[in-house]
């Protein structure tokens, strides 16, 4: 994938594409094969937390944590020096809506929507050059949410993996489409509208499947 | 700070929020306090004390089985993972926070046996009271390692539940079924009987100690392939 792609990544069944991100993020181990990932195969490597970061449904933040706690520990654990922290933690705050009240509170009294606001920050602030969203912010109200996930950043590379490729128009930029364990489709989004099929699953299991009818080598494969 | 402390402190905290930490203290203050609380001569003293101790260890295996399945569950051990901590770092940093409200709920409970155990009146030195106490401390943080490498696979409520089954019945096992073997805890049970109690209680420490390392070690095989 070329740096600063944005990619919508859609399986059948549907947690594969889940379990794709948490493999490139190395949260999951794979059962074979190699994965690199901003330039780096091994996620245990020097430098992995500040280069690529994950967002996953469930953000693993304890409930007594408050959203700047979280920050500090998560700038402490990818040796931002303290005062950049600082200055990049005020910054994602603001981006995610989280106000001075609400950043000084345990996050379990904000609910889910607050546990994913902070999650958000809290994946921003190494100023990843690779995002892995893993359906994220799923509590927070839709036009807000695809507010928060336009993440700026020309070079950063972003894959989207959804369940919902309609709520996700905006964010990316092309689709991957994965069925029983294999790449069915990669295509820019203008593809599906030069075939005249919406951002649906549908769409997009139509247009995996004109692509294969027009794909010679894959014909002869059988 | 090194990412092992900061896992520590963390997991020290996460303990103490959730009331973990205060049950595992009281389990062995309370194991002390109820030694000290009903008199009796020094050898059933000593008994009780090591049944106490051993009641608590087992519990201590169940939390530290809980809290690392629960964590996991949880996704926060894959929270960390993406922040570049090593999985075995956040295995050693729950290991140090629980073996140090250990080590403190061991000498709390120590302190209370010594006094109910009437240290002063010289049927033992507190030397060799303290290693065979010392040596239970050790038991009991082995017995927490197995309940870590349980919690790095199964669900918290399963974890839990074996990980107390298998510490009890190394525990009976060990004392009952192997005579000729002193486990930490029947080294302060027989105490007062006991030939060469420093030897003895050394070689508990020694042993529980390593079977710690193995047990972390399986723990730290069995995180490193685990789904966070």
């Amino acid at each position: 994938m070329p740096a600063g792609a944005r990619l919508l990544v859609l399986s059948d069944p549907e947690r594969s594409a889940s379990t794709l991100l948490r493999i490139l993020g190395g949260l999951a181990p794979a059962q074979g094969g190699r994965i690199w990932v901003a330039g780096l195969s091994d996620p245990t490597a020097e430098g992995w937390g500040r280069r690529v970061a994950y967002l996953g449904p469930n953000v693993g933040l304890h409930d007594w944590m408050t959203p700047v706690e979280a920050l500090q520990l998560a700038g402490e654990l990818l040796a931002v020096p303290a005062g950049e922290a600082e200055r990049r933690a005020d910054r994602l705050l603001r981006r995610t809506g989280i106000d001075r009240a609400t950043a000084g509170r345990p996050i379990g009294r904000g609910g889910d929507a607050l546990r994913q606001r902070a999650g958000l920050a809290c994946a921003l602030l190494g100023d990843p050059e690779v995002l892995l969203l893993d359906e994220p912010l799923r509590a927070i109200e839709p036009r807000e949410r695809t507010r928060l996930l336009r993440v700026p950043g020309a070079r950063r590379t972003v894959l989207l993996a959804s369940r919902k490729p309609t709520t996700e128009v905006g964010l990316v930029d092309s689709l991957l489409y994965l069925r029983d364990g294999g790449v069915r489709a990669q295509a820019p989004l203008s593809a599906l509208d030069g075939a005249g099929l919406p951002l649906t699953r549908r769409g997009i299991a139509e247009l995996s499947d004109l692509m294969a009818a027009s794909d010679p080598l894959r014909q002869a494969a059988g | 700070m090194i990412p092992t402390a900061v896992v520590a402190r963390l997991a020290v905290r996460e303990l103490w929020m959730s009331f973990r930490l205060l049950i595992l203290l009281a389990a062995y203050l309370g194991a002390g306090a109820l030694v000290a609380a009903v008199p009796a001569s020094s050898s059933t003293v000593l008994q009780r004390l090591a049944v106490a101790l051993a009641i608590a260890a087992v519990a201590g295996s169940s939390i530290a089985a809980w809290s690392l399945s629960h964590e996991r569950g949880l996704g926060r051990l894959g929270w960390l993972v993406i922040r570049s901590v090593q999985r075995r770092t956040i295995l050693m940093g729950w290991f140090a926070s629980l073996a140090l409200v250990t080590a403190a709920g061991v000498a709390g409970a120590g302190v209370l046996g010594w006094a109910a155990f009437g240290g002063p009146t010289g049927q033992t030195s507190p030397t060799v009271f303290g290693l065979a106490i010392v040596a239970s401390a050790a038991g009991a943080v082995a017995l927490q390692a197995l309940g870590l490498a349980v919690g790095s696979v199964l669900r918290p409520w399963l974890a839990s539940v074996l990980a107390g089954a298998l510490s009890a019945i190394v525990i009976i096992g060990g004392w009952v079924a192997l005579p000729a073997l002193a486990l930490p805890v029947e080294a302060v049970a027989d105490l007062l009987q006991l030939e060469r109690p420093i030897s003895i209680s050394l070689q508990g420490a020694g042993a529980s100690l390593g079977v710690t390392a193995v047990l972390l070690l399986v723990a730290a095989h069995a995180l490193g392939r685990a789904d966070l």
